[in-house]
């Protein structure tokens, strides 16, 4: 063993000449180079895998035809661990090496320091709710944006006649974007907010329940959506409540409900893009490929696609409509293009000059777990 | 519901995690002069190989006792393999080698479970109970009895029992405690498997009523961390640090935002710290 | 310049042309320019723990601070070119100021506090987002347009600035205070280091350090996140300074690189790099404490075949020659005279034992005076209430005149020489350097040189001229009083205090022995000596003090004591 730290240079120095060619492209000039940008590791793995699942088929599935518009896809994947300056390292690094596109499948913050980066181009896809970029940059919002969520929350507490709602929300990011939403969204709509933020690091979610799940109150949403969001589902079992509870659409998901099924609340529901249930989606198009998306990725993977990898969906689609266009690199006339053409994907992406975020309340549905599939919900009494 | 008496129930229960996993932080330190980085690791690797064996079929039952068996593994082997090779390394060396202990099983659970959360069914099946306008999970009845009562066990044990005393003599003063015919060698080991027996049940009984994930270990070494390091690493004192911490954790979580909970609990880390070394100088090194 | 010093210059330039070169896969000049800023607020670290030995867990708290204060400044309309560096000097004095707090802290509480402290900045930063951004991170915007090179060559530059200031800074007698420090406290205070100061000043620098690196990073990420501060960026950075080398020059960037390199290039690998990087970790502290900078250094020495260490320089090597075994001491002024300690109805209570118990006697210059007494009557406390080691019950202590009785242990140690029952050496040290420390901390201000000269002749002077140049832990445990005892010696302190200095010595030894503490008698010193050896005492002692149950008994010539029934009785009944 103690000849490891002798031979450790030269581990290293092989290591570097076996990777070299690796790293050296055949063919330069006939392939998309694209980025992606994701936390393979770190505190929010769990989203950066799943969005990475998707890229990846996307990419094999696309190179297996032969490549787009006549050239393969070239992905670089970089994990940012969730940490800003990792992700900056990464995205600097795509773009130097002639990125057409970065998929900034991140969280909050290193998304908020790749957005300075792409000022003049490349195409930045985004498929977090919680950032939303500017219609005068090259960022592209793939989902719903948070307040669209929170809107379409709204929607069905107006719809079910409840006019207050309790809300739990952890200290990390997405739980600060979700409160800012609801402060505004619910004061907008006359919905009286009564709210509770959790630690990071809590065991137990029984007190912030037990502050917002009066027996006044008719809902309770749960925008958790880290690991720690299954501790509010349980706590809120445990404590007998008897209200529906609305969870994150990052935890609509096959591992969740694999979590919960034993510690179901009596009503389980969530946000999400219709796309997670075709049945109910309208559009007979978007419906299409829903389901095949949602087919496809069980056969890749043997497990059935959640949210998240909804969403990645919807980023890869955006993706392979850039390549299609005359020229992708061309970062003006792709902008002019996304921003005037709607891009048909689980739900048809409308970019506005106004705005760049391609999906709105009306495609976010609030779903409910029933057995062990997501089904539109039900109204609550 | 009332707002007080549930703030107190999770309190019980947040801390008799804090306790938990306390305790075994202080057996280990009070034995072996080692403030074990690597002890949150035998909750993770218990929940991850529980979830993972009860997912693959086998009875929960069994799931848990092999589960429980693999961390007693891990928590002795660290210390006969790793540790007690290298009994004369300083102190802060050895700190960082169960640091590294810990970024290891870290780097094998992330292949072994993936990053999505993992869980496993509750022991105590049934409905909560209800009183005073709270409501108490069985397995959380559970958690606080085990947890407080098992580490007021070993806290008495250590405190008040001939062969206690024996092992916290045995890191005070090893040669000493050699002397007077206590077997330092025996001691350390029942430390570390006492330590291990308490991470892995703090696991059994907590995951249930959350989840578990690669990375759990390392926020659990620093709950207990908290805990331990509160009471002065103290076996009898990491009882009311524990709950100290839980309560005051419910209650800022219910009445003033979880948000301050942090700063608030942290700088009453440093004054304890500050309080507890005030008779100690120059490192707490030997006296000339 | 050595061969050695074109190597390094070389290497240097070839890493800093590497991202260039692209021939190392993933080694961009992003991710250099990360993990220059990164090394830079690692150096701060290395200082604190690798050097100095306090186990910070929580220095990410200051790379993230001065972002913070700048932050901040700029929200309430301080311009960007000013905020950066006001940012800045808020970080340090931040650092200045909880250092008083910390250093004060031995061992584990001061991980315990810094680790605290790091979630008190984390925790902060999330609980007030209208000033800090929240949990989203904070925004920095650059006060000027630095393109990828001009980033990178400010990575570049900065570093080597820090590099250079390390190199300037950490050496000679600063590097020597930190390592006995890092080594042993007491012993270091017993020297004359101010141990509380000099911790407050390595970690006020050090984090100088994180903080520059750190608001340098945030500016150049534009996003400043509060886990930046946080508790797990602080075990990460520990691990970077690990693996690289903790207290060498180059570890913090070895490490920074390494780390960063190893992630990037197995990064998307099916999250094999957390082991990958678990384990680079693990088997790091395990077998190579010294990590890649020590795996390099023992290369380059197995392939040039010279022994690492400094060579004596040439003027040391005269004064070698001159000083044989039977030299005498260096010639210096004679001590003054009359009394040189008083000890005056001092007591020390422990809780109800009376450890030391109304006790009065006077040793004078040029007189030696033993101090005995069965195990537990007391001699060890009065020892350390003399050096300022216990605080006194009661009583006083008087040093030529002065009361000394509230005086901190470094104070007295000008005044005061003194050796311990176990001697208290750096074993990693060589012996000259060992000495070179007691003049170091002497007021008086001669050059590093005048030092050296000194400490050579005094080691001459006892007969240890040939370990000058070799480490102490080299030499056999029998010469190490003897090398304690030159130490303790050297310059002029009037008044000696000896532990127990001929347990242990062979015969010849101890006639040795003898004979200096003679000759240091004829110079004026004062000499209080604890010993057991009777034969010994009734040799050199010119009167003997003797204690037992914390109270003293007699006191006299030794003849006239030893004869003594009640001392009989209490010393010689104890023994037997």
């Amino acid at each position: 063993m103690r000849k490891f730290a002798l031979a450790r240079p030269a581990a290293l120095a092989a290591a570097a000449v076996l990777l070299a060619p690796a790293a050296t492209p055949a063919a330069a000039q006939e392939v998309w180079r694209i980025g992606e940008v994701a936390p393979l590791s770190g505190p929010a793995a769990t989203v950066g895998t799943r969005l990475n699942k998707v890229t990846k088929m996307w990419v094999e599935e696309a190179n297996a035809k032969g490549g787009i518009a006549g050239r393969k896809i070239e992905l670089t994947t970089c994990n940012d661990e969730n940490k800003p300056e990792k992700a900056v390292a990464c995205a600097r690094d795509m773009i130097e090496k002639g990125a057409v596109i970065i998929f900034g499948n991140a969280l909050t913050a290193s998304l908020r320091a790749i957005q300075p980066l792409v000022k003049s181009g490349p195409i930045l896809l985004i498929p977090s709710p919680n950032v939303v970029p500017g219609a005068d940059t090259y960022g592209f919002q793939v989902s719903p944006s948070d307040v669209d969520i929170t809107e379409a929350i709204a929607e069905f507490l107006k719809a079910n006649k409840i006019d207050k709602i309790g809300m739990v929300a952890a200290t990390d990011a997405s739980g600060e974007v979700g409160v800012a939403s609801a402060r505004k969204v619910f004061g907008d709509e006359k919905i009286e907010l009564r709210l509770a933020r959790i630690d990071l690091r809590a065991t137990d979610a029984s007190t912030q329940l037990a502050r917002v799940a009066g027996s006044d109150i008719k809902v309770v949403y749960s925008s958790y959506t880290g690991g720690g969001a299954i501790t509010v589902v349980k706590s809120f079992k445990n404590l007998g409540l008897a209200q529906p509870l609305i969870v994150s659409y990052g935890n609509i998901s096959d591992a969740f409900v694999q979590l919960v099924k034993d510690v179901k609340p009596p009503r389980l529901l969530g946000t999400g893009v219709a796309g997670i249930v075709p049945e109910i989606v309208k559009d007979p198009g978007d419906r299409a490929r829903s389901q095949a998306f949602l087919e496809a990725y069980a056969k890749r993977y043997a497990e059935r696609p959640d949210m998240i990898n909804l969403l990645g969906k919807a980023a890869v689609d955006v993706a392979e409509a850039i390549l299609k266009t005359p020229n992708p690199k061309d970062y003006p006339a792709v902008k002019t293009f996304l921003e005037s053409t709607p891009i048909p994907s689980v739900h048809t992406q409308r970019f506005s000059a106004k705005s760049h975020v391609g999906l709105d309340a009306s495609s976010v549905i609030i779903v409910e777990l029933k057995g062990e599939t997501w089904v539109k919900a039900d109204p609550v009494k | 519901m009332n707002l007080f008496t549930q703030s107190v129930i999770s309190g019980l229960m947040t801390g008799a995690v804090y306790t938990f996993l306390g305790i075994g932080l202080v057996l280990v330190y009070r034995t072996a002069r080692i403030l074990n980085l690597a002890h949150g690791e035998t909750f993770a690797i218990t929940g991850v190989a529980a979830a993972l064996l009860a997912g693959a079929g086998l009875p929960l039952g069994a799931a848990l006792g092999l589960a429980i068996l693999i961390s007693l593994a891990f928590a002795t082997g660290l210390h006969r393999f790793v540790l007690r090779p290298r009994a004369e390394w300083p102190a802060g060396t050895l700190i960082l080698i169960t640091l590294g202990a810990a970024f290891v099983v870290r780097g094998v659970l992330i292949l072994l479970a993936g990053t999505d959360p993992l869980s496993f069914p509750v022991m105590f099946e049934g409905p909560p109970v209800r009183f005073a306008g709270g409501a108490m999970p069985l397995q959380g009845i559970a958690l606080v009895v085990l947890g407080f009562g098992v580490s007021a066990g070993v806290g008495i044990f250590l405190a008040a029992t001939r062969a206690g005393k024996q092992l916290l003599a045995a890191a005070e003063n090893p040669y000493a405690a050699e002397l007077l015919g206590v077997n330092v060698e025996r001691a350390r080991i029942t430390a570390y498997a006492i330590g291990g027996l308490l991470g892995a049940l703090a696991g059994v009984l907590l995951i249930p009523l959350i989840a578990v994930d690669f990375q759990s270990g390392l926020a659990m070494t620093l709950r207990g961390f908290i805990a331990a390091a509160i009471s002065g690493m103290s076996p009898v004192g990491v009882l009311f640090s524990g709950l100290g911490l839980g309560l005051f954790e419910a209650m800022v979580g219910a009445y003033l935002g979880a948000l301050y909970q942090d700063p608030v609990m942290f700088c009453v880390l440093i004054l304890v710290a500050l309080w507890q070394s005030r008779n100690i100088r120059f490192g707490g090194s030997r006296r000339a | 310049m050595t061969p050695r010093h074109g190597a390094i210059a070389a290497a240097l330039a070839l890493a800093a042309a590497l991202p260039y070169l692209q021939i190392l896969p993933a080694w961009t000049t992003a991710l250099a320019t990360v993990t220059a800023f990164m090394a830079l607020s690692l150096i701060g670290l290395n200082l604190i723990f690798g050097v100095g030995g306090m186990l910070a867990l929580g220095q990410a708290a200051f790379v993230a601070l001065p972002g913070y204060a700048a932050g901040l400044l700029i929200k309430f309309g301080v311009p960007t070119m000013l905020a950066i560096p006001a940012g800045v000097v808020a970080a340090i004095a931040i650092a200045r100021l909880v250092a008083e707090i910390f250093v004060r802290l031995p061992g584990i509480y001061f991980a315990i506090g810094t680790l605290g402290f790091a979630f008190v900045v984390e925790g902060l930063a999330r609980a007030f987002p209208a000033y800090t951004g929240g949990a989203s991170g904070l925004v920095l915007d650059p006060p000027v347009s630095l393109g990828r090179d001009g980033w990178y060559a400010l990575g570049v530059a900065s570093l080597a600035a820090g590099i250079l200031a390390f190199a300037f800074l950490v050496r000679g007698r600063f590097l020597r205070s930190l390592r006995l420090m890092r080594h042993d406290e007491l012993a270091a205070q017993v020297l004359g280091i101010d141990v509380p100061r000099l911790k407050a000043r390595v970690f006020t620098i050090g984090s100088a350090y994180s903080a520059v690196g750190g608001i340098l990073l945030a500016y150049f990420v534009r996003v400043l996140a509060p886990e930046s501060g946080g508790v797990n960026a602080s075990l990460e950075s520990l691990a970077m300074v690990i693996i690289g080398g903790s207290g060498s020059l180059f570890g913090p960037v070895l490490g920074a690189a390494g780390v960063q390199w190893l992630f990037a290039v197995s990064g998307g690998a099916a999250h094999y790099e957390l082991l990958v990087y678990g384990l680079g970790f693990f088997l790091v502290v395990l077998f190579a404490p010294a990590g890649m900078a020590g795996a390099i250094r023992r290369a380059w020495s197995a392939a040039t075949r010279s022994r690492p260490g400094e060579a004596a320089p040439a003027a040391d090597s005269a004064s070698q020659a001159a000083a044989g075994p039977g030299a005498e001491l260096p010639a210096r002024q004679r001590q003054g005279s009359g009394v040189c300690l008083e000890v005056e109805r001092v007591a020390k209570h422990f809780g109800g034992l009376r450890a030391v118990d109304d006790v009065s006697f006077e040793v004078r210059f040029g007189q030696i005076v033993a101090l005995i007494g069965p195990n537990g009557a007391g001699k060890s406390t009065l020892f350390n209430l003399v050096s300022g080691i216990e605080p006194l019950s009661g009583g006083r202590v008087r040093l030529a005149g002065r009361d000394i009785g509230d005086a901190p242990i470094h104070v007295r140690a000008n005044d005061i020489g003194r050796s311990f029952q176990v001697p208290r050496l750096v074993g990693d040290m060589t012996t000259l350097d060992n000495v070179v420390l007691r003049f170091d901390h002497l007021s008086d201000r001669a050059t590093e040189d005048e030092h050296r000269r000194r400490a050579r002749a005094q080691l001459a002077a006892f007969g240890l001229a040939e370990f000058a140049d070799r480490p102490v832990r080299e030499i056999g445990i029998g010469y190490h009083k003897l090398i304690e005892l030159a130490r303790a010696s050297a310059g002029d302190a009037p008044l000696l205090l000896l532990d127990e200095p001929a347990v242990g010595l062979t015969a010849e030894e101890v006639a040795r022995l003898a004979a200096a503490l003679q000759r240091l008698k004829s110079l004026g010193t004062a000499i209080l000596v604890v010993e057991h050896n009777m034969d010994f005492v009734a040799t050199i002692a010119d009167e003997v003090v003797v204690m037992e149950g914390g109270r003293l008994i007699a006191r006299g010539a030794p003849a006239s004591v030893m004869a003594d029934p009640g001392v009989q009785a209490a010393y010689f009944g104890a023994l037997s």
